[in-house]
């Protein structure tokens, strides 16, 4: 691989992405624009008259044609300020600061959940294929699949927060307070957000590990005499990983929509619901903002991904 | 008229008998009543320690006069009003230690309490309130309370602590009207939205959305003595049953609200639930008179005996929340237990009413509600089936809030189930919602506005200061608009407190604000 040759690569892909979070920001405004519903009535609920609340859609300045107030925000949003809550007037750049590290970490959690299913339910399913357990293993991915996390981050809240009181129900506790806290208030959200994501790479890896291992190098490593861990681990899983990491990539991006329902069942502020309530208030922008964040780290988690087959593949060359 | 102390406080006769058991039982002297009884009673309590209350909407802003649902349980901490009331419904010196009102009913006067600090250093007199008068008289600043003091003209100063306001006419309800008028510290103003800031027993130490508030103790508290507590940290629970496994588990001390069907499992678990004291809102069935079939009164008086008000009551509602057939809170004086009966639930005389309303019902009745509460959309589902029961073809639409105020105030639907204000201080607060107002504005009444009967009824109900009077006339009124059936109480919204073991001297008000400055830790 030529570092030139990513370099532009890279350079090639950041225009592309400049593009399409531009077009995003468009495609954005306008469907949250579209939504029905009317922050100012939410904000005066049943009592407020008619002349409030034409005064306060122009406070808001919600009385603005559409190309001005879409123009405003952009012009904001390049600059770095991201304007305030319709709703409570805080400013949005703050409310994203604090709450985008605790998706991150929320989003950490569940990946590490997701490697830990994924990797070993995914190689033993594609080793043991016809095992009891590898059977087991594909009904229990059924299951992790079909199960709403709404439910499910419901179950593990009450029961290990509530009947058991292992760990707490909801909220969260920052690294710098406590780790051990930190550590606790992460686990079951984070289990809830992971579990489903986590079936669905143990089934790709399985499939992806399947292919690989009928191929001829892979019965020409075993003839050779190499033990099977380091013909599956080091062979066949190193050539099965490029797809597995561009469907993980993918998967990841989808931390942030997931996190809207996780977030709101265990208390944590975090971006998703921050997101959850601008749309049911029509705070639009902070909707606008909290979905273009979200779009903008699906792009650089696909970036990166695509940076990394490089390092998986060096037949891969970048032009 | 004048304002007289209030002696009794209104803490729950349970928590009032626990306080002064436990000060009894350790052979503690309560100190001499002082104008407020239950803070007296509290001083034998224990101080410090940090309350977690646990709320399930998200504060809109710390600006008191943004009276919205979220906002108000809060602002008690932070804020004095010149009145508060009683759980007996009695006006009760808060930050006005005395008004009087003038014969003609024209003006009056309010005589701070002495020595009231606000959080920022200063003094709270007759100028800072003559400047929260003009702050909420004007339009970008009053929030929710600009129309509720659109009448009062002037603001004078007397002295140092008193002010008198001039109304532009008599105003029987005066005091309700400024009922949820919370004094901003003037020095605040500018800020007040995002930090708060007023004379109350708590100062805002931080407010992150989404997340919590943090009250801390105001050591300058013109109440000597109190608040008990340190800190009071509010943390928001999007979702109810998120809010309940905290409660449960002991993470939160106060959880607000309890869904009420909830109740009975928790209190069976040996988890203390207590409803708010007085009752102040209802659910209620609003019908388009605009709309055929229901121009016809004889299909609204049909569709008003259709309600299973006792089913709605038993099933979505635990049995928390009663049924009611009235605009009037049980605990007052204007509740008439006749109508409870008169507008029972009836299925065979609607029957007849509906038969007698001849042909022409009509298409399907579009019966709009909102998430705004989980019960909404269950409760209309009752009333769904009841009618359909009678022939009714009914279907449900059911928005998000934000979706549905425009579809409601556009009067675009035909049934409407919502949850609106009691008659509970003043005979005349029912009125504040919309399905009341007197004009075209009234989404029941689009354009034209409600029938003369109603609105002589309201200006004969305001044409005496008598509060016996007042309240015995509001029942004419209620039954003026029974009769015209326009709108359907079907039972009370209720709001439930989960209290953790260790909360002593837990107070709501009748218009459900916490009152936290005399509560306690019992750990």
């Amino acid at each position: 691989m030529a570092g030139g040759g990513l370099g532009r690569y890279l350079a090639r892909r950041g225009v592309e992405a400049a593009l399409t979070l531009f077009l995003a920001s468009v495609l954005v405004f306008a469907m949250v624009a579209a939504l029905p519903g009317d922050p100012a009535q939410v904000i005066l609920g049943d009592r407020g008259t008619p002349d409030q609340l034409h005064a306060l859609r122009a406070y808001l300045g919600l009385d603005q044609p559409l190309p001005v107030q879409y123009g405003r925000w952009i012009a904001r949003t390049l600059r770095g300020d991201l304007g305030h809550s319709l709703i409570n007037g805080a400013p949005v750049s703050e409310t994203v600061g604090r709450a985008l590290p605790l998706t991150l970490q929320l989003s950490l959690w569940a990946f590490a959940v997701v490697v830990l299913i994924a990797f070993p339910a995914g190689v033993f399913a594609a080793t043991r294929a016809r095992s009891r357990l590898a059977a087991a293993l594909r009904w229990y991915h059924g299951w992790a699949l079909a199960v709403p996390v709404f439910w499910l981050g419901v179950l593990l809240s009450w029961y290990f927060g509530v009947v058991l009181r292992w760990l707490p129900p909801s909220g969260f506790v920052s690294l710098g307070e406590s780790p051990a806290g930190w550590a606790r208030s992460l686990v079951l959200p984070g289990i809830t957000l992971g579990l489903g994501v986590g079936s669905v790479m143990a089934r790709f890896v399985e499939g992806s590990l399947a292919d690989v291992l009928s191929n001829d190098f892979v019965r020409t490593a075993r003839a050779k005499g190499l033990p099977n861990r380091a013909v599956v681990w080091r062979h066949a899983l190193g050539n099965a990983l490029i797809p597995i990491v561009t469907v993980l990539g993918i998967q990841a991006g989808f931390f942030i929509g997931g996190a809207v329902i996780t977030e709101a069942v265990f208390a944590i502020p975090g971006l998703g619901s921050m997101l959850w309530r601008s749309i049911l208030t029509r705070d639009y922008l902070v909707t606008q903002s909290v979905i273009l964040i979200g779009i903008a780290a699906f792009v650089v988690i696909n970036l990166c991904t695509d940076a990394l087959y490089g390092l998986l593949d060096p037949r891969i060359r970048y032009q | 008229m004048t304002g007289t102390p209030e002696r009794n406080g209104g803490l729950t006769r349970r928590r009032l008998f626990r306080l002064a058991a436990g000060a009894a039982a350790a052979g503690a002297a309560l100190p001499a009543a002082g104008p407020f009884g239950e803070w007296a009673l509290a001083a034998a309590a224990k101080r410090g320690g940090t309350l977690t209350v646990g709320v399930n909407t998200d504060l809109v802003s710390l600006d008191p006069n943004d009276i919205v649902f979220a906002n108000v349980p809060m602002f008690f901490q932070v804020y004095n009003y010149l009145v508060k009331y009683s759980t007996t419904l009695q006006p009760r010196p808060d930050l006005a230690e005395f008004w009087d009102l003038a014969k003609d009913g024209m003006s009056v006067v309010f005589r701070l309490q002495d020595g009231v600090r606000t959080h920022s250093g200063g003094t709270f007199g007759a100028d800072a309130l003559i400047a929260n008068f003009h702050r909420t008289k004007a339009k970008a600043t009053g929030g929710g309370l600009y129309s509720r003091l659109g009448d009062w003209e002037a603001a004078e100063r007397v002295d140092a602590r008193t002010v008198r306001f001039r109304f532009s006419h008599p105003h029987p309800d005066y005091l309700a009207q400024i009922a949820r008028w919370g004094m901003v510290d003037p020095a605040a103003f500018a800020t007040v939205k995002q930090k708060g800031g007023g004379t109350g027993p708590f100062r805002v130490q931080e407010w992150v959305p989404g997340d919590r508030v943090t009250f801390v103790r105001f050591d300058g508290y013109w109440q000597k003595g109190l608040p008990l507590l340190d800190r009071v940290v509010c943390r928001v629970f999007s979702d109810p049953q998120a809010l309940e496994n905290a409660f449960q588990a002991g993470t939160i001390d106060i959880a607000h609200t309890i869904v009420n069907k909830d109740v009975a499992r928790l209190r069976q678990a040996g988890f203390h639930v207590e409803p708010a004291p007085v009752p102040n809102e209802y659910y209620v069935l609003t019908l388009n008179t605009r709309r055929p079939p229901l121009d016809n009164i004889k299909v609204r008086q049909a569709i008003q005996l259709l309600v299973d008000r006792a089913t709605v009551s038993r099933t979505v509602l635990g049995g928390v929340a009663r049924p009611i057939a009235q605009m009037v809170t049980p605990a007052s004086p204007g509740y008439d237990p006749q109508i409870e009966t008169e507008y029972a639930y009836n299925p065979a005389k609607a029957k007849q009413l509906l038969a007698s309303a001849g042909a022409g019902r009509g298409g399907r009745l579009n019966f709009l509600t909102s998430t705004s509460t989980p019960e909404l959309p269950q409760i209309a589902q009752i009333i769904q089936a009841d009618l359909q029961k009678a022939g009714l073809d009914v279907g449900i639409t059911i928005h998000e809030p934000a979706q549905y105020f425009p579809a409601y105030f556009a009067g675009n639907f035909d049934l409407n189930l919502s949850f609106l204000t009691l008659a509970t201080i003043d005979p005349t607060d029912f009125t504040i919602s919309s399905a009341f107002r007197t004009d075209g504005t009234n989404p029941s009444w689009l354009q034209t506005g409600p029938p003369p009967g109603y609105i002589q009824g309201l200006q004969n109900l305001n044409a005496t200061f008598n509060m016996r009077e007042r309240w015995t006339r509001l029942r004419s009124v209620i039954r003026y608009i029974l009769e015209q059936a326009w709108a359907v109480p079907v039972a009370l919204h209720l709001p439930t407190y989960g209290l953790g073991k260790a909360v002593e001297g837990f107070e709501v008000d009748p218009q459900m604000l916490l009152q936290l400055r005399g509560t306690w830790l019992n750990r």
